[in-house]
């Protein structure tokens, strides 16, 4: 039992992940702020302290990673291929010069092919349905 | 002389209070995680967030 009076502690995994969620929270904080300000000088202070925030989040996430306390699953493979190929004949379709010349004439209606949605039903379908 | 819109003054505070609670806590986990290299990470990450109330203390004082 944990979370019984007196016998409750904080992992170094818990530890380090508030420092990696404090630090997300932070950048988040300082792009806002940076965004609302009309000061050229305040908005160089902000940027540049949520680069730095930006860089102690990228070590305490080494630090976790490390550890193997924060798992980086690799992309589904088939599904990068059809996103590679829709975008890419996309832009092959608009040509350099923008979309002027192709208009009307987008390819893909659907984003993604039929057959992988009914592999992989979205979020809000149970995978393991009749 | 450039003076602080109400939204800066806000934000500011606001980045204050964040980093504030952020110092208090490092400077807790810096003597409470067991593995050093944690103990270092909290120790620096108290370091910075000290300084990050400096610097926004010194911009809030030079606009207002």
């Amino acid at each position: 039992m944990d979370n019984q009076a007196g016998t409750f502690r904080l992992t170094d995994r818990d530890i380090l992940t508030d420092l990696l969620l404090t630090a997300k929270q932070l950048i988040g904080a300082y792009g806002l702020a940076e965004r609302e300000s009309t000061h050229p000088q305040l908005r160089s202070t902000l940027h540049q302290l949520a680069n730095e925030e930006e860089q102690y989040h990228a070590q305490a996430f080494q630090a976790m990673h490390q550890r193997g306390w924060y798992e980086t699953p690799l992309a589904d493979s088939s599904l990068a291929q059809q996103i590679v190929a829709l975008w890419s004949s996309k832009l092959q379709a608009y040509g350099p010069y923008g979309a002027q010349q192709t208009a009307g004439q987008i390819p893909f209606a659907q984003p993604y092919a039929p057959q992988y949605t009914q592999q992989n039903p979205g979020y809000n379908q149970p995978y393991n349905q009749p | 002389m450039a003076r602080l819109t109400q939204m800066e003054l806000l934000q500011i505070n606001e980045l204050l209070r964040a980093e504030e609670l952020a110092w208090r806590k490092c400077e807790y986990y810096g003597q409470y995680a067991q593995d050093p290299q944690v103990r270092q990470m909290a120790q620096q990450g108290a370091q910075h967030h000290r300084q990050h109330m400096q610097t926004l203390m010194s911009q809030l004082q030079s606009l207002s």
